[in-house]
């Protein structure tokens, strides 16, 4: 019981010829103007902690939106409606998955504002100081944004050919890279309190788009949202096991410790992610980071409920098998909806895929933005301007530009590189990577005492190690046909995610790490007895008051 | 191993506004707030993993796995609402009462109340 393996095939054009004038015009104004407003919103000033936090002067509400706003990225957009398009039941678990994770960070939310850190590093230096837990920090950082700046481009590349009609491998890199400098142009200039604002115009503007499409779907079956999931059941690929568990091909032969493995790693994993904890670490106080969570919750909760109506729809009106004709996955499972919905002359159509299109470029602009900023936030701040030399504050916000850049570039090249592979597999990865690494860390570091640098690293390093070498060993990397490289087999892990091993061990190796007394030789020896034998020895080390800067 | 939360840094004061009062309901509001939703997600994951039970029909073409997930969804969302308004109450109920050994004239200034949306 499991779909085909539907590849990208036939370039499909699914606005038309008559309509694509129109809305690649409308799609080029709304960008430029996008744009413009984004400059305006660049800031003047030239202290970091303004361009990081925003000087913590974001309200509840304000910060509540845009929190929400980073939960909606071109792939939560595309890739949840397509996997709920085509794989019915398990794209619909996935979703649920989604919007619990955030009551993990709703639970640390506080914990994370009071600590006064905003990255990983300031994180990771509650329990350990020193620059190698900063470094293990940025080196988590990037194992979790690159990944995903990957997918996202990627992503943002195919929609965009789908929307001039040139669905060929050679229009969507090239969409990819337009639409990759284009973001770059943003990130360069971008701080939170900018970023934010955009990320709040997305919210109304996504929830709008969503809705309307939803709604001339559900009129195409006569207002009845009864008719309009057995049309999308009767659409579906395999219409008996459309609404149960295993139409997903990657997962669907790996048994339920693979499913157990990846509700562990979207719900931890979407909850740690750098950029969340970033957002929520510029809030004014612990409670208003707390409101601002719960304003998220409820937002989020209404984007994917839109999300599944969407996916269903798209069933319902596009099907299954011509979704999967465009990508595998059902990226463009939006955008044909939309192009669907109405009749092929009319204006409102054009309107609709216009609307569509720029909530996905919104989206791209955005998550890309978010995410790398995150990452570059994290590597000036823990890394280069901890080096012997300070950078000072203007030197520091050079770096964090020029690493802005860095990133935008080398993701853009990898997925412009990549194109020809499915890489989706990232996006598992980058969450299980945040899911262990960040997580048991983030735990042991708010409730344990006897949590310290031993057990910190061990579990960073050990957890990072297990995720990599866990996924380079699963049915995503060979020995399946939609492996990175199915010729090959090589797939002894059994799993498609790495988190039912690697969580645990990282939880474990935590623990292992605070409490095995270090192994000391000769002088240590004799000063660790003589510190045990007159009481003086601490259990853990303390970090200095510096590291509560963040 | 115990399990407790983390105190305050060496060389700063405790971290202001933890909103824990002496009775502990903060923590009492959290765990409820696990429970709620650790059950219907333990049953949503356990369901997940059964090709069988998740695809019993349930109301017309709506299957038990669908029928769950929505209602996972309802009680998160209503166990978020629950707990943000009585983090606030609890909050408010810890202001109110008097600080026994805070600073002079701490007891009688007028109590903060939570920062508004």
């Amino acid at each position: 019981m499991t779909t085909p393996l539907l590849l990208s095939s036939a370039p499909l054009d699914p606005v038309g010829s008559a309509a694509r004038a129109p809305v690649i015009t409308a799609f080029l104004v709304f960008i430029g103007l996008c744009l413009l407003w984004v400059f305006t919103l660049a800031s003047p000033d030239e202290r970091p902690e303004s361009l990081y936090i925003a000087d913590r002067s974001l309200t509840p509400l304000f910060n509540g939106f845009a929190l929400a706003g980073e939960y909606i990225t071109v792939v939560t957009l595309f890739t949840a409606t397509g996997a709920i398009a085509l794989f019915g039941y398990d794209g619909f678990a996935s979703a649920v998955d989604s919007v619990i994770a955030l009551g993990a960070l709703l639970l640390l939310a506080r914990k994370v504002r009071e600590s006064g850190c905003f990255t990983l590093g300031g994180l990771f230096s509650l329990r350990a100081s020193g620059p190698g837990v900063r470094t293990a920090a940025a080196v988590v950082t990037l194992f979790i944004t690159v990944p995903l700046l990957v997918v996202q481009l990627r992503a943002a590349g195919i929609s965009a050919a789908l929307l001039i009609g040139m669905s060929t491998d050679t229009a969507q890199v090239a969409c990819t890279v337009l639409m990759g400098l284009l973001v770059a142009c943003f990130a360069a200039v971008a701080d939170l309190r900018g970023a934010s604002f955009v990320q709040i115009a997305k919210v109304p503007v996504t929830f709008l788009a969503l809705s309307v499409i939803t709604l001339l779907a559900l009129r195409k079956f006569s207002w009845s949202p009864g008719d309009l999931l057995t049309a999308a059941v009767e659409q579906s690929t395999d219409p008996d096991g459309y609404l149960s568990r295993g139409l997903w091909a990657h997962t669907a032969g790996l048994g339920p410790l693979n499913t157990i493995s990846d509700h562990i790693i979207v719900i931890l994993g979407m909850a740690m992610m750098p950029h969340l904890l970033l957002r929520v670490a510029a809030s004014g106080s612990g409670r208003s980071a707390r409101r601002s969570t719960s304003i998220a919750v409820g937002l989020t909760g209404v984007f994917y409920l839109l999300l599944i109506a969407t996916g269903f729809a798209a069933a319902a009106v596009v099907g299954s098998g011509q979704i999967g004709a465009v990508d595998a996955n059902g990226q463009a499972a939006p955008i044909l909806l939309a192009s669907g919905v109405l009749g092929h002359a009319s204006t409102a159509r054009v309107v609709v895929i216009t609307v569509v299109a720029c909530v996905a470029f919104l989206a791209v602009l955005t998550g890309v933005t978010s995410v790398t900023f995150a990452a570059a936030v994290s590597l000036t701040h823990d890394v280069l301007a901890r080096t012997k030399r300070p950078l000072g504050a203007t030197g520091e916000v050079r770096a964090l530009r020029t690493t802005v850049a860095v990133l935008c570039v080398g993701g853009l090249a990898l997925s412009a590189a990549v194109h020809d592979y499915p890489v989706e597999f990232l996006v598992t990865f980058s969450l299980g990577t945040a899911a262990t690494c960040v997580f048991p860390a983030l735990i042991y570091s708010f409730f344990w005492p006897g949590f310290n640098r031993r057990g910190l690293l061990w579990s960073v390093y050990g957890g990072l190690f297990l995720c990599t070498a866990l996924t380079f060993f699963s049915p995503t990397v060979s020995g399946t046909d939609f492996a990175l490289w199915p010729e090959a087999s090589f797939d002894w892990y059994p799993f498609h995610t790495s988190g039912l091993v690697s969580v645990p061990a990282a939880f474990l190796l935590g623990w292992l790490g605070s409490t095995r007394q270090p192994a000391l030789s000769g002088r240590g020896t004799r000063r660790a007895a003589s510190q045990r034998t007159s009481g003086s020895g601490t259990r853990h080390e303390a970090p200095p008051a510096s590291v509560w800067r963040g | 191993m115990h399990f407790r939360s983390t105190p305050a840094p060496p060389g700063r004061p405790p971290a202001p506004g933890t909103g824990d009062g002496p009775d502990g309901a903060p923590r009492r509001v959290r765990r409820a707030f696990l429970a709620v939703n650790g059950a219907p997600l333990a049953v949503g994951i356990v369901l997940s993993c059964s090709t069988e039970a998740t695809g019993v029909d349930v109301v017309g073409r709506l299957t038990l796995g669908v029928v769950w997930g929505v209602l996972q969804l309802g009680v998160f969302l209503a166990s978020v609402w629950w707990y943000e308004d009585r983090c606030a109450r609890v909050r408010h109920h810890v202001e109110l009462s008097p600080a026994p050994l805070g600073p002079a004239g701490a007891a009688d200034a007028p109590p903060m109340r939570e920062a508004g949306w």
